[in-house]
């Protein structure tokens, strides 16, 4: 079987290194014009990279590998997400040196990356970057957008074939996830979870204290806070003070920013009775921002009621647990502390 | 011709989604079973409440599962098997934890005689079978495994926080 050297595909009878779609493809790529009817395509994109590298006296085979090599590095040239430097340096080296080279093998490079390899990050960043255009420009409607994100960014959260893709697949979902967050932000106004993601983004992401008051208050307003605040006052109700550690109640938020952005958290608090049986309270919210355990297919269709907003939540959710897998998305703790004051009739203000 | 085609293409839909919903029970079968180290036997009585989801993937679950006098012999034999079971009662501590929490109507009722099973599903926890550590932590993922050998039945509560 010959295989053209860009694509890997069956050549089937062809003796050309390059199928002639692909060389085509690279004529372009370079920015090269084709030669007149009657040249040979292929001898032609040998000699126009002879000129470049200044390198002439070498035989057939080493035209094929200084091609090969040429080829790879301006592929990697172009790429944004990812750092190819060291690689790029090695791979000049084998330029310099191809005159001297007789077997392929010898490069350094010729088993750390090949062409195709090179050719496939260069396609898929290509593909990457005209969707997240397509977004950034408005091209499309809210739901589409959502739709688009998942299906136009999908393959950047596969299985990597080697280490440079998984380089390159590390910084495309970084930038993925800051597109999540402008979308959230600008469709949404989901500001606390968009706050939340961004901050799993960074480096080292320290534990984040909420303390800005309005986040606070959309806290206290909650619906199923208020309901798990009186439901622990009515077990206690019998006394005048308790605590209770962390780890032992739980609740679930019920505002779309508070659900997004925290979902269920773990409560520590202790409480005091006063003379009017209304009460006094420190709380402490503590959760652990993170994607822990991978969805199945069947968890995506019964997730939700809603079967659009399932897939659409699973399937962030399943690409969240692959970008912490791969330390795009880092793991702190979300901690918010109350002082708050329960009224006999359940209202809740803030000391 | 056309009416054995359609004949045809109704049976193999509904194989399709027998054997989806198949795939589902033995998923819910062979997960849980690992998540206690023991298996359960396929197409025991299983009754279920979730509220795991969202972004997060958050929830609490409840699973109870009612095995046949045989079932629960064979089942009580493996826990007796497996180091990481105890036998009741519980430590209280544990014990409120998960009779605390009421999942759309479904609870983990007091049991007196039976075994117990305890993991913690923490990406911190440096002892899984250890429930000490989880209360100094600012989120929540563990299971607890309760066995009922008066009324057979298996009880399987998770929180994710």
């Amino acid at each position: 079987m010959h295989e053209c050297l860009l694509c890997e595909r069956d050549m089937k009878k062809s003796k050309n290194e390059f199928g002639n779609g692909c060389i085509n493809n690279i004529y372009k790529f370079l920015d090269i014009e084709k030669p007149t009817r009657g040249k040979d395509k292929e001898l032609f994109l040998y000699k126009n990279i002879m000129k470049k590298t200044n390198i002439y006296k070498i035989n057939k085979e080493q035209k094929i590998w200084l091609a090969d090599r040429y080829l790879t590095y301006q592929y990697l040239d172009k790429l944004t997400y990812g750092n190819f430097e060291k690689l790029k340096k090695q791979i000049n080296e084998d330029i310099e040196n191809v005159d001297k080279t007789e077997k392929f093998d010898e490069m350094i490079t010729s088993k750390k990356i090949k062409l195709k390899e090179a050719y496939d990050i260069y396609k898929k960043e290509t593909k990457f970057k005209t969707n997240l255009a397509k977004i950034e420009n408005n091209e499309y409607k809210e739901e589409e957008n959502i739709k688009l994100l998942i299906t136009g960014f999908s393959y950047i959260f596969n299985i990597y074939k080697n280490q440079y893709e998984k380089n390159s697949f590390k910084a495309m979902q970084y930038v993925f996830w800051q597109t999540v967050i402008e979308v959230g932000r600008r469709y949404f106004n989901y500001k606390l979870a968009a706050e939340l993601l961004q901050h799993s983004l960074k480096k080292d992401p320290k534990d984040f204290i909420i303390k800005d008051k309005k986040i606070i208050n959309m806290i206290i307003s909650d619906q199923n806070f208020k309901k798990k605040i009186k439901e622990i006052l009515d077990k206690y109700n019998k006394k005048q003070n308790f605590y209770i550690s962390q780890g032992k109640e739980s609740m679930s938020f019920k505002n779309n920013d508070l659900y997004f952005a925290i979902h269920k958290a773990n409560i520590e608090m202790s409480a005091k009775k006063n003379e009017d049986s209304s009460w006094e309270a420190n709380i402490t919210l503590s959760d652990t921002f993170d994607f822990t355990k991978f969805k199945s297919p069947f968890d995506y269709y019964f997730d939700a009621n809603n079967i659009p907003k399932s897939i659409l939540s699973s399937t962030l959710y399943n690409l969240a647990f692959i970008s912490q897998k791969l330390g795009v998305i880092k793991e702190y703790n979300v901690i918010v502390k109350l002082t708050i004051k329960i009224q006999k009739n359940g209202e809740i203000e803030m000391f | 011709m056309k009416k054995i085609l359609k004949r045809a293409f109704f049976i193999i839909l509904l194989l399709i989604i027998i054997y989806i919903v198949y795939l589902h029970t033995l998923y819910d079968y062979n997960f849980y079973s690992s998540l206690i180290e023991i298996p359960i036997p396929m197409f025991a009585k299983m009754e279920e409440k979730d509220t795991h989801g969202g972004f997060h993937g958050d929830g609490e679950s409840l699973v109870k599962i009612y095995f046949s006098n045989k079932q629960a012999e064979k089942f009580i034999k493996k826990i007796k098997n497996n180091t990481h079971w105890s036998t009741l009662p519980i430590d209280e501590i544990l014990q409120n934890c998960i009779n605390n929490n009421s999942i759309e109507g479904m609870s983990v009722p007091l049991v007196e005689n039976g075994y117990w099973f305890f993991l913690d599903r923490h990406s911190n926890a440096t002892n899984k079978y250890d429930y000490n550590d989880m209360f100094n932590r600012a989120s929540s993922n563990y299971s607890v495994a309760i066995f009922d050998k008066e009324s057979n039945i298996l009880y399987i509560y998770s929180l994710d926080t």
